[in-house]
């Protein structure tokens, strides 16, 4: 027995004993999941549909099956590099091509979610990032960064998407916080509960979008929509997101997990 | 005098419904031409090529001159010479409806015919005649009187050949967009008693939600047309209250076949303009069906709002022409499927509307109250395809008159 | 063109049949018929082979007409005719069979009307019943005749001053002189008060204005003077006949039938008039429908009937004895056969053999036919003269 399989032995038997717990960070594929909307005379974001087939009736007596069709982008997602202008000669930056190394890897959890509750348009700066090192130490290279806003609580409101007659109104990174994690940090990419890895508000922004602008034109990951980052530690857990291999596919939903240490 | 109308009695739940029944409904072919002109208001006898002379009942040739004949728009004016009031009937239809009041109306034109009588006309009075169709959807003759009297439409024979919002419930199938919205202020001038108004998101705002929702007529209701879960779960909940649906979904984007336009578009455009409609007719047509012969609330039909280029294409709006002609298509089938449950259906033409993809047509365009405004009208009239504007008027007409020419007519 | 009616000799009318009728029969309008030509076998001795000709009516026996009667029963004429005219079609039975019998095309015709009455019998008649009706006057509420008739009575009522009392002094006589037909099928008297109290059907018409349909047969021969003393049957002769069909279309609502065009050659060839008629056998659907052939077959003037009815006693033993077996109304109709049993009484009571009381003076009779509410009014009428010849 090699040294590899100690660990992973250990591992299965921390998954078993529950000393190792999985938490979902994924929410529910539905009908009524809402999607990113953007100005009408774009192409829209599908929202998920699902039409049965047969559910042990005359269609299919014994068994029960869906159609169900989406966008890449619809629900908990994946974004790859290819998904932004800027990152559409990377090398690799389809989902079919990403190394599949990067579908596992830690996580940090960085908490803004006293300051997203007072204010929905809050930002996350390069300064605030600095100051969050000072207490809980640097941010270590080849991590997602899990933006932690406890937005998913919002998910069935109006509060979700937050949109009003100037656009949608949630928290994200400005500029200056996505160079920094990705230059200065060296980051895998950015793991948000909000509808988008911009702001609500990104669009007027300058660069507009920075995040995905900058993170995907550096060959960096997106993951949105997800839930539960309240239940991960700041570090040491580990996040599992594989989207579908889906020929030059742009992202795509997916299941999110967490490994910690229970 | 007719009685104006009072706000129905509520249901008593330990009695029975009366069932749905129809009318005889068997026609010679003859006659079932006057229901083609019957669905567009027209009033329309045959007259001789030769001779020209009218005739009724409908024939196959004249019996002056055994000349050809056509149908033609005729005078609808007419007298009445006798009447009856059937008070005991073999017809299971009228069974439920009688007193029932017929006579013999002397045509302008010559012939005499029975025909429906409204309650305000007495023998010797001048009438208008209509050709309306009866809850069977077979073509019928309905007197009214010549000068429109107080409350006309309120008179119960008429209105079991209309379908006159007043005092009934409403649902508006997509209550978010702009047609949706300027109906529920027309359904409230037209004396409607609820409108369900359909929000595919209740979480989402739209413009007009504020106002919407502080009528207390108005109730906002999850519908999403795209989410068939949606469609089935909203009609068991609030099916046995609904009277009277109107299917405002409508997706329109510029884009022509070959040059510009995507396929997704496409693809959203059928999602919208036509499976919706299938959602919506699948969850709510048999329940309303079968409480179409209920006396008191009766569900009396099923409206349908779709773009006149259904007939012809449009060269510059392909997706929504075909998706439209697609809509027609289905409503047509559902059409003749309800005409054995004595539910009504109805199909308003539409040309341009004046909004914000439609930019770059030049007017006439229509507005969202003119649609509106026509669906009430046509509802009132109990007639089952009218046209809305000048334009849709224009290629209606043409397409009756030689259907290829009028698609030849379409200019980019 | 008039060109003159040849007479009627050499014909004669007999063995006048009528086969009790049935509120409902599971029996098909076959067996009625096969029954009515039994009784006939029994009266007279002829067998299929017998006949060579035959004129058949009925509303019932779909999918067979004439044709497949005569295969059903037995036949094999050398003359056939079909007449799906109702009320109608014994007045034009008598017309075609005695022509035919005068030419020699046949010598023995038996005129056969037969209908059954299954639960649904009226309601299947009446749905296939014609293109106008099933365009223009079935789906206007009533899904049968009394509609328009009501509106014909009501307009008739209006334009000649005739009350409800007037018409139910019509019914009530045929109601007293069902009385003495053991088989009619009203058996009650009827009183004014009743008739005009009874349930509303169409204003205004009410139950007694309308007769109740009913499954029955009815039969009769027409042959030479020879045969039928061969026979040993009494015979009666024919003095004139008229037909018309679609008259006056012109009216707007009918008032008049078809006879008011002809009826001064029925009595010019019947060379009789209508205070020389001892009995009348008028198609009686409705009072209305009386009272209009008591006019347009000549009894008093167009708009005089109020009059006429008021000062005439119809019943068996009054001035003019009317539907003395209770016609329709009170006997029952019998489909087709309702067509017919005018002209069977007329014969009953011309050959001195009636089912209940006997008219005192029967030599001459008036039988008179009117149906096919085609659209909205009766397009067929007819009528024959017929006076008793040898009674045997």
């Amino acid at each position: 027995m090699t040294k590899n399989n100690t660990t992973l032995t250990e591992l299965a038997k921390a998954i078993s004993n529950e000393s190792v717990k999985i938490v979902d960070l994924t929410n529910t594929l539905s009908p009524d999941f809402p999607v990113i909307i953007l100005p009408p005379e774009f192409g829209q974001c599908e929202q998920f549909k699902m039409e049965t087939l047969s559910r042990y009736d005359g269609n299919g007596p014994a068994w029960y099956w869906n159609n169900i069709s989406m966008n890449e982008h619809t629900g908990t997602h994946f974004d790859a590099p290819a998904h932004w202008v800027t990152g559409k000669n990377i090398p690799n930056n389809t989902v079919e091509t990403i190394p599949v190394k990067d579908f596992v890897a830690p996580a940090v959890v960085i908490n803004i979610s006293e300051e997203a509750k007072i204010n929905p348009d809050f930002l996350l700066t390069k300064e605030y990032l600095m100051e969050w090192e000072k207490i809980h130490g640097k941010i270590p290279p080849k991590n997602w960064i899990a933006l932690r806003t406890d937005w998913y609580k919002l998910v069935g409101t109006e509060k979700y998407l937050n949109m009003h007659e100037d656009g949608a109104h949630s928290p994200g990174p400005d500029k200056s916080a996505i160079e920094f994690l990705v230059f200065e940090r060296d980051c895998l990419g950015l793991a948000v509960e909000t509808i988008g890895t911009d702001a609500g508000q990104a669009f007027d922004f300058d660069p507009p979008l920075p995040a995905h602008s900058i993170l995907h034109g550096n060959g960096r990951y997106g993951l949105q929509c997800l839930k539960n980052l309240d239940k991960l530690p700041t570090f040491g857990s580990i996040i599992i997101a594989n989207p579908l291999k889906i020929e030059q596919g742009s992202g795509s939903p997916l299941r999110v997990l967490a490994l910690v240490n229970g | 005098m007719t009685k104006p109308l009072t706000t129905p009695k509520k249901k008593n739940p330990l009695v029975k419904s009366e069932i749905a029944q129809v009318l005889p409904a068997i026609r010679s072919r003859a006659a079932l031409a006057m229901s083609c002109h019957a669905s567009l208001g027209n009033f329309v006898l045959q007259v001789c090529d030769d001779c020209h002379s009218s005739t009724y009942p409908p024939r196959d040739r004249c019996p002056k001159c055994w000349g050809e004949l056509k149908w033609k728009p005729q005078k609808r004016a007419g007298v009445l010479l006798a009447d009856t009031t059937i008070r005991s009937t073999n017809n299971l239809y009228f069974q439920q409806h009688i007193p029932w009041r017929i006579g013999t109306i002397l045509l302008d034109e010559g012939p005499t015919a029975f025909a429906h009588l409204h309650g305000d006309i007495k023998i010797g009075d001048e009438i208008v005649m209509n050709i309306m169709l009866d809850r069977s959807g077979a073509p019928a003759l309905f007197a009214l009187p010549r000068k429109a009297s107080l409350h006309m439409e309120d008179d119960y024979q008429y209105r079991q050949f209309t379908a006159s919002p007043k005092n009934r419930r409403v649902l508006i199938s997509d209550g978010r967009n702009k047609i949706g919205q300027a109906l529920a202020k027309e359904l409230i001038n037209g004396g409607a008693e609820t409108i369900y108004l359909g929000n595919s998101d209740m979480n989402l705002l739209f413009d007009g939600k504020e106002s919407l929702s502080q009528n207390p007529k108005i109730k906002i209701i999850p519908l999403n047309l795209l989410n068939t879960e949606s469609v089935t779960k909203t009609a068991k909940q609030y099916g046995g209250k609904i009277d009277l649906i109107i299917n405002t979904a409508y997706h329109v984007r510029p884009g022509s076949v070959a040059f510009s336009g995507k396929i997704t578009e496409l693809q959203n455009s059928l999602d919208i303009n036509v499976n919706a409609l299938s959602r919506l007719a699948k969850a709510f047509c048999p329940t309303l069906s079968s409480r179409s012969g209920d006396k008191e609330r009766p569900a009396v039909a099923f409206v349908d709002l779709v773009s006149v280029f259904s007939l012809t294409g449009h060269p510059s709006y392909a997706s929504m022409s075909a998706s439209s002609a697609a809509r027609l298509s289905l409503i047509n089938s559902l059409r003749t499927e309800m005409k054995t449950t004595g539910l009504k259906v109805y199909s308003i033409l539409f040309g341009p509307i004046d909004d914000e993809w439609h930019q770059e047509i030049l007017p006439p365009k229509i507005s969202h109250k003119q649609l509106a405004s026509t669906v009430i009208e046509s509802l009132k009239k109990g007639q089952e395809i009218s046209t809305v504007g000048n334009v849709a008027k224009d290629i209606l007409l043409r397409w009756q008159l030689d259907p290829l020419l009028a698609i030849k007519e379409m200019s980019p | 063109m008039r060109s003159t009616q040849k007479p009627y000799d050499g014909v004669s009318l007999c063995a006048p049949i009528t086969v009790p009728y049935e509120r409902f029969s599971s029996e098909t309008a076959h067996w009625w018929a096969g029954e009515a030509l039994k009784k006939l076998s029994l009266e007279t001795g002829l067998m299929p082979n017998d006949f060579d000709g035959i004129i058949f009516s009925s509303f019932s026996a779909n999918p067979d007409t004439a044709v497949g009667i005569v295969q059903h029963l037995g036949l094999c004429p050398k003359w056939m005719d079909h007449i799906p005219t109702g009320g109608a079609s014994g007045v034009m039975a008598i017309r075609r069979a005695a022509r035919a019998v005068q030419a020699g095309d046949a010598s023995i015709i038996v005129c056969l009307a037969a209908d059954t009455n299954h639960i649904d019998s009226f309601q299947k008649t009446l749905d296939n019943f014609s293109r106008f009706s099933q365009d223009a006057t079935y789906p206007y509420g009533q899904g049968g005749p009394n509609a328009t008739f009501a509106i014909m009575t009501g307009s008739y009522m209006r334009q000649f001053n005739v009350s409800r009392e007037d018409f139910g002094k019509i019914a009530i006589a045929q109601r007293a002189n069902a009385l003495s037909n053991p088989i009619a099928l009203m058996k009650k008297p009827l009183s004014i008060k009743q008739y005009i109290e009874a349930k509303p059907i169409a204003d205004p018409l009410h139950l007694f204005d309308c007769v109740m349909p009913c499954a029955g047969a009815e039969a009769f021969v027409v042959t030479t003077p020879d045969i039928a003393e061969k026979l040993g049957l009494s015979t009666v002769k024919i003095r004139g006949t008229i037909e018309r069909h679609n008259a006056f279309s012109e009216d707007t609502i009918q008032y008049r039938g078809g006879w008011a065009k002809d009826i001064d050659d029925l009595w010019t060839s019947a060379k009789c008039t209508p205070d020389k008629i001892d009995f009348a056998q008028l198609y009686d659907d409705y009072p209305l429908i009386v009272a209009m052939q008591l006019e347009d077959l000549g009894f008093c003037e167009k708009g005089k009937i109020k009059e006429f009815i008021n000062k005439t006693d119809f019943t068996i033993t009054g001035d003019l004895p009317l539907n003395t077996n209770g016609g329709q109304l009170s006997a029952g109709q019998a489909g087709a056969a309702g067509g017919y049993q005018n002209v069977t009484e007329a014969l009953r009571q011309a050959i001195k053999q009636p089912l209940g009381h006997q008219i005192p003076n029967s030599s001459i009779g008036l039988i008179s036919g009117f149906g096919m509410v085609n659209y909205d009014r009766g397009v067929c009428t007819g009528a024959v003269v017929i006076e008793a010849d040898n009674i045997r």
